[in-house]
């Protein structure tokens, strides 16, 4: 079963903007349901605006989570006021939806690579990519996961660094925290996750 | 590695993001106080600290482009249809569908010219504006390349659905294997055709385009015969993302893995040699009828696997074993081929499949020229190779009687053959090369087991026969004789053959004095050799006037880089007689010679900086040895790529520095990455990868964690035995570290046996007179020592001070180590009165060579307090 239709299937009906200060703040009290809806709105928003993007893009012009994250913010929060709660709740949950776009992609991808129904690489003219990117940004993901064991305020950085595209500044405006804070903890960070991976390099 | 407790990482976290910022050394400070009250915690810290300083960059691109479109991509498939406008064309029918997305016939939609061109529209996944992007750039390049038998590439764009496109000449015909099948073609007509091929990627090459996907479907063939290779410079359209990667590694590689070379599969540096590589693939393929691998693999890391262990077979055996698999398979015919395609054949198709590109044709011109001379019957250049080859078959016959090093010493001999040959192709020392070659061959030949009558011949044995036959053989030739005799030399030096590398050094200085002047090359490096082994059997004072000469005779050429490689020798030679000071007068003289008239990147730069880097560590400026190593790794890394031998060698010689600096994070951090490297570099036991695990064992045994100290000079042992053999004094220093970390481990018996084995292996490799041999007496004794065996410490400690006294000098602080071992066990032995003297002399030694506060001097002066203690009260 595709991971990405399911969560489109998810999410149901056009979004309003009420609807999603509404449930946002429903999901902020905890509210499971409204959660589930929510993030499905917020994943299948980002699919579209992405699709749409690559269709207009120019050639010099590269398609980022950043944009996409950003367009959807600005789409979905118009004419609502949000608090800066609901802002970093909205980037959060953004983020994750971008993680989850990602990683499910890639687990995807790898899995067909690796064979499963798919012929086996024929010898004579298969091109494949050797350095998979899926490969890498799994390995990575398990990394955060490992990461978030540990530190689970580090492991929201990253995912709102890397796959929410937020900046330094914003995290730090989001966060309530200096800039040099976000910094030094974004190096913690980083470092925790080179280490990881780059351990996994040398023993294979 | 595993994931550290939470509470070790939150208080690591705390530390990290307060030292993080702070200035080195009190950072290094700061970590040392912590590391005595909590060394875990430390070690996490300093691990944090160690990756950080690499880390920057990392993860810094926010979101990955092509992941999200690789994402879009999948759930956005769209295909052109027929009939379809794409820029100015339009799709008339689908010529094919690949890996890379699908090829359309299509003509001019604004029917300006009557033109049916190829227009492939890439495969969605791909980064399609960074593709753009490239196009651009290169299309000027690739537009260039006009040759009849290279498809044009005519134009490029985006397609309505976003995806970009590139036209090409259309061509008709089959793929080169196909067309050859289909005909039945004789080899003579496929290897025509294979230099048709050579010629037109050697014009490429010269534009600066490396085709990087040469393939039977790439290279068609129309029904005229005439050749046309495809998608010239496409390849580096698609791969090769430079911007974004997590970590450093290379981007996304496009390639086939049937014809790729073993670098772009590995990772190393693709150049014109690559695309060598795959026109030997395809040569393979067309004179066998079989691929030279199996490389069936599902994963990138399978695939890598493979690549790093095969082998190619005989082009000759496998077409037998093609043919004879076939059904009915014409047993004659398959052995008529076999006989076609053994000699030359063979020779030229693994010159051009050698798993190390520079070994392999130096350009596509040569391998065509090769070809060319063999469909002329002439001679042809990649004989050499055909030596290394027998050299490889007697090994291999010989496994058990020839030590590994031999197979150093055969390639050597076959790379010196390869230089000859080289120099043949100047024309007037043909005859000389020519010459050389059969005398080489000869004396492998001889070799041969049905020749040698059974009789196991050693590579020593080899170099014996050559060194005796040289004279004979080329009597009339004596500047080849000298030159033989050199070859033979330093192949007896590369064996550690020291003395009879020296008798053959002789005779080659002796003959080219006759033939030479002083202002001839050849001379000066006939003093250069035979000083430098002078220099390698420790006889300085011999070596320095021959040296000097060298030195002389190549300023008066003014040959600036062959002096700079006598600097260099003299530098090594002052090192050696630890006249360090003049050792950095010449190294820094040689390095500025190199660095002024020669390139700043060049392989002999990056050596005479190791040199320099050496005798500075060696003068304790150890920050300074550190950036003259750093120099020297960064030349080594920009022209070896990072899977090199030197890099690595370079990165542990920076931990060993690091090490003793106290900055053990950094060390560990260059060592960790030497390991990677070598470990991934060589696919056998190699002694540069156990001396690289001696480091990390170093390492551990200075982090406290004994445990995998132990472990690793365990590994380090294994790998050196492994490939060194078991009898190698290389061996000894990891032998005498594991000796010390299992005596500390309170298990000396297993200490004892070790060093007893160190001590044998080195009075076999030095004799009975060495400091070295010396110095394993100590460690034995030691052991003797710690297990309570005083009455057989004794003897060896008397033969180590008395062989000390003689190897080097009575007053050397070496000789005052084992007088000291002496004068303790004296004492242990409740003869005090006989200890007292023997460490007054120690204590003088050490007064008079170490500082007043150095520890060594109050251990002897606590040693002999307790001998004058014990006296008194017996």
């Amino acid at each position: 079963m595709d991971g990405d239709d399911d969560l489109e299937a998810a999410s149901g009906s056009p979004v309003v903007p009420e609807q999603i200060t509404e449930l946002l703040r429903a999901a902020e009290g905890g509210d499971r349901e409204a959660l589930d809806r929510l993030f499905g709105m917020v994943y299948s928003e980002l699919r579209q605006l992405a699709r749409r993007q690559l269709q207009v893009t120019p050639v010099h012009h590269t398609l980022s989570t950043t944009a996409l994250v950003h367009e959807a913010y600005l789409k979905l929060s118009a004419d609502a006021r949000w608090s800066t709660r609901d802002r970093s709740h909205f980037f959060a949950l953004a983020a994750r939806a971008m993680r989850h776009i990602l990683i499910d992609h890639a687990r995807r991808r790898t899995r067909r690579k690796r064979g499963g129904s798919e012929a086996p690489l024929s010898l004579d003219d298969a091109q494949v990519p050797v350095h998979d990117r899926g490969e890498e940004l799994l390995a990575l993901d398990e990394a955060l996961e490992r990461l978030a064991a540990v530190d689970p305020e580090l492991a929201r950085l990253v995912e709102w660094r890397f796959f929410g595209g937020l900046s330094v500044e914003e995290v730090a405006q989001i966060l309530e925290v200096s800039d040099r804070t976000v910094k030094r903890q974004w190096r913690t960070a980083r470092a925790f996750l080179y280490q990881e991976l780059s351990s996994q390099r040398f023993s294979t | 590695m595993s994931s550290p407790a939470p509470e070790l990482f939150r208080r690591a976290r705390a530390c990290f993001e307060e030292l993080v910022d702070l200035p080195e050394a009190e950072r290094t400070a700061r970590l040392a106080a912590l590391a005595d009250g909590e060394p875990q915690l430390a070690a996490a810290v300093a691990d944090l600290l160690a990756v950080d300083a690499h880390a920057s960059g990392f993860l810094e691109q926010p979101a990955m482009p092509s992941a999200v479109k690789a994402w879009l991509a999948a759930t956005t498939e769209e295909t052109v249809t027929l009939g379809q406008e794409i820029g100015p064309y339009r799709t008339v029918g689908l010529l094919g569908r690949g890996g890379m997305g699908e090829v359309y016939l299509a003509e001019r939609a604004d029917g300006q010219f009557e033109q049916r061109v190829a227009l492939k529209v890439l495969r969605r996944g791909m980064d399609s504006d960074e593709i753009l992007r490239r196009f651009l750039r290169e299309r000027q390049l690739l537009a260039r390349l006009e040759h009849p038998n290279i498809a044009r590439l005519l134009d490029g764009g985006r397609a309505p659905d976003g995806r970009p496109f590139i036209v090409m000449e259309c061509v008709e015909g089959e793929p080169i294997t196909q067309w050859c099948a289909a005909r039945g073609s004789p080899v003579e007509e496929r290897l025509r055709l294979a230099v048709t091929c050579c010629e037109a990627v050697e014009v490429a090459h010269r534009n600066l385009i490396v085709h990087r996907d040469l393939k039977p479907s790439n290279i068609l063939v129309n029904a005229d015969g005439q050749v046309k290779l495809l998608d010239f410079g496409i390849a580096k359209l698609l791969g090769e993302d430079g911007e974004e990667t997590l970590l450093t590694r290379a981007g996304v590689h496009v390639l086939t893995p049937a014809y790729a070379a073993p670098e772009q599969i590995l990772g190393g540096p693709i150049t014109t040699a690559t695309d060598v590589y795959a026109l030997g693939v395809v040569l393979y393929e067309l004179l066998t009828g079989a691929l030279p691998h199996d490389r069936r693999a599902t994963t990138a890391a399978e695939l890598s696997a493979k690549v790093s262990r095969e082998t190619v077979e005989r082009p000759s055996a496998a077409a037998r074993k093609a043919m004879e698999s076939e059904a009915g398979g014409d047993d004659r015919e398959s052995r008529r081929l076999a006989r076609r395609l053994s000699g030359d054949l063979d020779t030229i198709v693994l010159k051009a499949l050698h798993r190390d590109p520079a070994r392999r044709y130096a350009s596509a011109a040569a391998l065509a020229d090769d070809l060319r001379r063999h469909l002329d019957g002439k001679p042809v250049s990649a004989r050499p190779d055909t030596v290394g080859y027998r050299a490889a078959k007697f090994v291999e016959r010989h496994r058990v009687g020839v030590a590994a090093a031999a197979l150093i010493v055969l390639s050597l001999v076959a790379g010196l053959a390869t230089a000859l040959w080289q120099a043949k192709a100047a024309r007037a020392q043909a005859r000389r090369a020519e010459e050389a070659q059969r005398f080489l061959a000869n004396v492998f030949l001889e070799a041969d087991p049905d020749r040698s009558k059974g009789a196991q011949l050693t590579a020593r044995d080899l170099l014996d026969r050559g060194a005796a036959r040289v004279d004979g053989e080329l009597a009339n030739e004596p500047r080849l004789r000298a030159e033989m005799l050199t070859l033979l030399g330093n192949v007896y030096q590369q064996l550690a053959l020291y003395p009879e590398a020296q008798k053959v050094f002789e005779k080659a200085l002796a003959l080219r004095k006759r033939l030479y002047t002083d202002s001839d090359p050849e001379l000066a490096e006939a003093y250069r050799r035979l000083g430098t082994v002078l220099h390698k059997q420790a006889e300085y004072a011999a070596a320095r006037p021959l040296l000097e000469r060298a030195l002389a005779f190549d300023e008066g050429r003014g040959d600036f880089l062959a002096t700079a490689d006598s600097l260099n020798n003299l530098a090594s030679l002052a090192r050696a007689e630890s006249d360090l000071e003049t050792a950095q007068r010449l190294a820094m003289r040689a390095v500025n010679l190199r660095s002024r008239n020669g390139p700043l990147d060049s392989p002999e730069l990056a050596k005479t900086l190791n040199n320099l880097a050496l005798t500075l560590w060696r003068q304790k400026k150890n920050a300074a040895a550190v950036r003259v190593f750093e120099r020297a790794l960064a030349i080594h890394r920009k022209n070896e790529g990072e899977l090199s031998s030197l890099v690595a060698g370079t990165e542990d010689n920076l931990a060993l520095v690091l090490r003793e600096m106290g900055e053990l994070q950094a060390a560990s951090a260059h060592n960790a990455r030497a390991l990677a490297i070598l470990e991934r570099l060589y696919d056998r036991p190699h002694p540069t990868l156990a001396g690289s695990l001696n480091t990390a064992g170093l390492l551990a045994e200075e982090r406290g964690d004994r445990g995998e100290a132990i472990r690793l000079y365990r590994r380090a042992l294994a790998v050196f035995e492994q490939s060194l053999g078991p009898d190698h004094p290389d061996l000894v220093y990891t032998l005498q570290n594991l000796g010390i970390e299992l005596a500390k481990n309170d298990d000396p018996q297993a200490a004892l046996k070790l060093f007893q084995r160190g001590l044998q292996i080195r009075e076999k490799a030095y004799g009975h007179k060495h400091p070295d041999v010396a110095t394993s007496l100590l460690d034995v004794a030691s052991a003797y020592r710690q297990i309570g065996d005083y009455a057989a410490a004794e003897p060896i400690l008397r033969r180590s001070v008395a062989l000390f006294r003689e190897t080097v000098g009575p007053e050397h602080r070496r000789t005052a180590t084992a007088l000291l071992g002496l004068g303790e066990l004296l004492t242990l032995r409740g003869r005090p009165m006989e200890a007292e003297p023997i460490l007054r002399e120690c204590l003088a030694i050490r007064r008079a060579q170490l500082k007043p506060e150095d520890p060594g001097i109050t251990r002897a002066e606590e040693s002999l307090a307790e001998a004058q203690k014990a006296r008194r009260s017996s």
